[in-house]
């Protein structure tokens, strides 16, 4: 004779959570039943900071398949023990909005359309526009001969969602053009 | 340990039946037994004094306070005579509401009468001890997980009388994987309505106390990509964690999904959620079994 699962599960009290109440004489037929037709979906949390502002408060990401399903405050944060501004708690926007950029978008000089670009293109484009106004601005010497080697025509500014290590190295990278005005945003 | 809405942490509540009306998967014989269940617990706990044998509430509240949990620190065994007497009250209770086999009947009373077996039942299954709980099976010739189960239904009544003692302030501090009564296996979870924290329960001590989200409460493992919960379609309320490592499971209530005001009641969510218990095992995950070590 064919069991089907049900049969098979009812009848050898396989399952560990029902295998005494099978042996004590209790029908199981309708949770078992409920249980088999019941599927489910996995999710993952894991646990990072808001990249808003500098308070640095916790969160929990949850995620099926790496498409995120929720983001909330994470209560075993000693920071913020759960909780969230606003700003904090529309995160789930941030990543799931169909209004979020996910491609590079130019807008030419007097145009008034914008246009896909590649990634590598922007990339060069900014180099060169960077490099374009510090050549052109480029301070070797101020009014009384003394070298300066700075550029005042960049400002560069940080934010809260770069980490330590990606502030040291835009600190860096400014300080080697000649940048002065150099700022992050949880100081402003 | 402030009592929940629908319900209280020693797990006094209405009609399960009303309670349960309506909740698909629940299979009527097992209500009615856990409703001759809570019965006799509550009968049994209508005494505010401590079980005679067991520390006193001091001792208890001390062991905690310092994070080792009561058994683990102080052997917990009531006295023989209350022991058997709460044997039979339970079996009385039970009566009818499930088919105990004639030879364990037969047993429990007459061999379990004797040479203190009854005690090293009591304390095999409240220190999760599986090899001297093998022992007392082989001995007996009755069956491993009936001995269990009955075991740790006669517990019950005496840790929950002796976990009232647990202060709150020790409670809130514990932040352990195990019990801090029992130093077994949490049961169930809630995530708290207001924070989204986690509180594990034992059923055994019917006590809860936080936990972090982020860590498997069996094992310890703390890795976010070894940990994961199966969300059961259409039931946005209940999730169960999972740990890839240890391959444990914790059906969990997330309170926050309930209506307002309302929050879990684990004591009836433990009976309501039983199909679950089948879900997780279907997908290879296990109850997990903590012992003393």
């Amino acid at each position: 004779m064919k069991l089907t699962r049900r049969e098979f599960l009812l009848s050898t009290g396989a399952l560990a959570a029902g295998g005494i109440l099978a042996k004590i004489g209790l029908d199981l037929t309708p949770s078992v039943a409920y249980a088999e037709a019941l599927k489910t979906r996995y999710s993952v949390e894991s646990t990072t900071i808001c990249p808003y502002c500098g308070v640095g408060c916790g969160l929990i990401v949850s995620a099926i398949n790496r498409n995120v399903i929720n983001v909330e405050g994470d209560p075993d944060h000693p920071i913020n023990e759960g909780s969230l501004c606003c700003k904090g708690q529309s995160l789930y926007q941030v990543a799931t909005s169909d209004r979020r950029l996910t491609k590079v978008l130019y807008r030419a000089p007097y145009s008034t359309e914008w246009e896909e670009k590649p990634w590598e293109w922007a990339i060069d484009r900014i180099a060169q526009n960077v490099k374009k106004t510090r050549d052109a601005h480029f301070i070797q010497k101020d009014s009384r001969g003394r070298v300066v080697n700075r550029c005042e025509a960049i400002a560069g500014l940080g934010g809260a969602a770069l980490d330590n290590e990606e502030c040291y190295l835009y600190g860096k990278l400014a300080r080697a053009m000649g940048v002065v005005y150099l700022e992050h945003q949880a100081r402003i | 340990m402030s009592e929940r809405s629908s319900g209280t942490k020693h797990g006094k509540m209405g009609s399960l039946s009303d309670s349960l009306s309506g909740r698909a998967g629940v299979s009527p014989g097992y209500v009615r037994l856990q409703e001759a269940l809570l019965r006799y617990r509550s009968a049994e706990l209508g005494s505010e004094t401590l079980p005679s044998g067991f520390p006193s509430p001091a001792a208890g509240d001390d062991a905690v306070s310092r994070g080792r949990s009561v058994a683990r620190e102080i052997e917990l065994i009531p006295e023989s005579k209350a022991l058997h007497a709460s044997l039979k009250r339970l079996l009385e209770a039970v009566a009818g509401h499930c088919e105990l086999p004639s030879s364990f009947l037969e047993w429990t009373r007459t061999s379990a009468a004797g040479d203190g077996i009854l005690e090293k039942l009591f304390r095999a299954v409240t220190r999760s001890d599986t090899k001297l709980l093998e022992t007392i099976a082989k001995k007996s010739g009755q069956d491993k997980e009936l001995l269990d189960w009955i075991g740790r239904e006669l517990a019950k009544p005496f840790f929950q009388r002796y976990s009232r003692v647990i202060s709150s302030e020790s409670l809130a501090k514990w932040n352990r994987g195990r019990c801090p009564c029992c130093g077994g296996a949490a049961r169930m979870a809630r995530l708290e309505k207001e924070t989204g924290r986690r509180y594990l329960w034992c059923d055994l001590c019917a006590v809860e106390w936080p936990f972090v989200r982020l860590q498997c409460p069996f094992c310890g493992n703390d890795d976010a990509e070894q940990l994961g919960n199966l969300e059961p379609e259409g039931q946005e309320t209940y999730r169960i964690a999972v740990c890839q490592k240890c391959k444990g499971y914790l059906r969990t209530v997330d309170e926050r999904k309930l209506p307002e005001g309302v929050t879990a009641n684990l004591p009836l969510e433990d009976i309501a959620t039983l199909p679950l218990n089948f879900v997780a095992e279907r997908e290879g995950y296990r109850l997990p079994h903590i012992g003393l070590e």
